[in-house]
């Protein structure tokens, strides 16, 4: 087998038998149930209609997405040079690209479970509206490519940074940074900077895609624009982390 | 050709420099001791020889092959020991090895790596993760580990550090084993005399970042430091001393330790038993290890 699936298994197996990963599943179900059971709540008692309901959980996976590859892509090379693994990985036959690209598998598969963890939350808050297939389609097109921005800039940092500390610190600031534009109100989000902001964020596009297809079942074509963003951000992340892999040192 | 050979090597981190020019050659099957205090380029060494960090000027080869421009093609042959273990405290035992070899690309049965882990002394059916292990546990997985690729060269940073005295033997053992049974080149970082007097043919003595000594551990040409004389039972020594160039350094039963000056060993026995003591053995005392790295450190980092 080839040494990069090898490291991909490895990775995926941490997931399950490592007691950061069991955390992370336990974490993931509890943040998971405690937000399906706000949202059912308000459909229920007419707050939400289906749809805005489906789209904020399927907003909230997003942001958890984003979340778990920030701080599992800082753990990548930082986080192994802190626990002083890093060493021998380096010393296996595989190449610098080889090993960034078997993290960035393991952190696509932490998004993988999360997903799947997800769909039942998702159908538990949408069943009875509209939808929900192409929400959950988007959803697993948009977090994956979330996982692959985030998890790749948090990557390159892990490789290039001495600690998981400050890594972490950074990735989850270049995270809120990219997220701000969210929470501007709707008026400023129509003015001109407002636009350009939405345009060009990528966290941001993820949630407009959502938001264009479940709360305004729009298809696909209205989404090429914002996944062209996103895939763009996606390449200029994957060619900082080949630069920044080839010089990863222990 | 030799196992490794390093000439001139050069590096600095953050414009400070670590290695001014480290030249060494070792042999096919040789026990190399690399020694130095602490900082003084060891590790740093180690790492180039690796090709997991680059030198800023100098010539490596490590089996003929430039670690740089070759790096995986030669770690299929090479293999190191690190300071810190690198283990998987969640993995047991056998399936860290087996993650090794695979990433190896070794076709290994269950067996052949049940049989790897008995060879250094560990049971394979132990099923606790290795975050449960003692520390002489995690460095014998560790070797087992860097042995994986039947390597023909094998580099170990400190690995007796935070043994006791019989885990310290037992690492010995195994590694004469192995140089033995497979011819395996082994080059051993350590500042600990012990393991370089038990293990090593030749050495090499780093200090602030050059190579200060190089040469065999037991110099027959070592330099001579002292003399011992055995008096035999009825030896009294005159007190006061006053033998005009012999000097008593020390005395430890019927033995006494002296220095020489101005005349010829002969003369001083002649001296000695003339002014009474009863002589029955003389020795030279040569330089030794301890001698030998103490001469040549001055102890601090560069």
């Amino acid at each position: 087998m080839n040494p990069g699936l090898i490291l991909v298994k490895r990775e995926f197996q941490e997931d399950f038998k490592a007691s950061r990963g069991l955390a992370f599943l336990v974490l993931a179900t509890l943040v998971l149930s405690a937000f399906a059971v706000l949202l059912v709540s308000n459909t229920e008692l007419s707050l939400l209609d289906n749809a805005q309901a489906v789209y904020m959980m399927a907003g909230i996976i997003i942001a958890l997405a984003a979340l778990v590859a920030v701080v599992r892509g800082s753990d990548g090379f930082a986080g192994e040079r802190d626990r002083q693994t890093l060493e021998p990985l380096l010393l296996a036959p595989i190449n610098g690209p080889g090993l960034a690209a078997a993290k960035l598998c393991g952190l696509l598969f932490s998004w993988l479970i999360l997903f799947i963890l997800a769909i039942p939350y998702l159908w538990a808050v949408g069943s009875t509206g509209q939808n929900l297939f192409a929400a959950i389609l988007y959803l697993f097109l948009a977090g994956t490519l979330i996982v692959l921005v985030f998890g790749g800039a948090a990557l390159a940092l892990s490789a290039r940074l001495k600690t998981c500390k400050a890594v972490l610190s950074l990735g989850l600031t270049m995270l809120l940074l990219s997220a701000s534009p969210v929470l501007l109100g709707p008026s400023l989000r129509q003015s001109a900077v407002g636009r350009v902001l939405d345009l060009a964020n990528p966290f941001a596009a993820a949630l407009n895609i959502l938001d264009s297809v479940i709360i305004d079942s729009q298809g696909l074509a209205w989404q090429l624009l914002r996944l062209a963003v996103m895939v763009s951000y996606g390449l200029v992340i994957l060619w900082w982390l080949y630069r920044a892999i080839r010089r990863l040192e222990p | 050709m030799p196992a490794i050979e390093i000439q001139e090597l050069k590096k600095s981190f953050e414009g400070q420099a670590v290695l001014h020019g480290v030249s060494l050659t070792v042999s096919h099957g040789d026990i190399y001791g690399f020694l130095g205090p602490n900082g003084s380029g060891k590790t740093t060494t180690l790492r180039i020889l690796l090709g997991i960090i680059s030198q800023d000027a100098g010539k490596i080869a490590v089996l003929g092959l430039d670690p740089t421009a070759s790096g995986p093609q030669m770690r299929r042959r090479v293999n190191a020991l690190p300071e810190s273990h690198g283990l998987y405290g969640w993995m047991s035992a056998l399936s860290y090895l087996i993650f090794f070899g695979q990433l190896y690309g070794m076709e290994f049965s269950g067996g052949d790596y049940r049989a790897r882990l008995q060879q250094v002394g560990l049971d394979p059916d132990d099923s606790r993760p290795v975050r449960a292990f003692s520390r002489g546990m995690k460095q014998r997985l560790g070797i087992a580990r860097a042995m994986i690729n039947d390597p023909e060269v094998l580099l170990l940073d400190e690995p007796t550090n935070g043994l006791d005295p019989r885990g310290r033997r037992e690492i010995h053992d195994l590694l004469l084993q192995l140089n033995r049974e497979r011819n395996l080149t082994i080059m051993i970082s350590t500042h600990i005399l012990d393991d370089v007097e038990r293990l090593c043919n030749r050495i090499a003595i780093l200090d602030h970042g050059l190579v200060q000594y190089e040469g065999p551990v037991h110099s027959e040409a070592g330099r001579l430091l002292r003399y011992r004389f055995h008096l035999g039972s009825g030896g009294v020594i005159p007190s006061p001393w006053n033998f005009p160039g012999i000097s008593l350094l020390d005395r430890k039963d019927s033995w006494i330790t002296c220095t020489i000056e101005g005349q010829s060993p002969t003369e001083a026995i002649n001296t000695l038993i003339t002014g009474g003591l009863p002589m029955v053995e003389a020795a030279a005392v040569t330089e030794g290890l301890e001698d030998l790295y103490l001469d040549h450190t001055t102890g601090g980092a560069s």
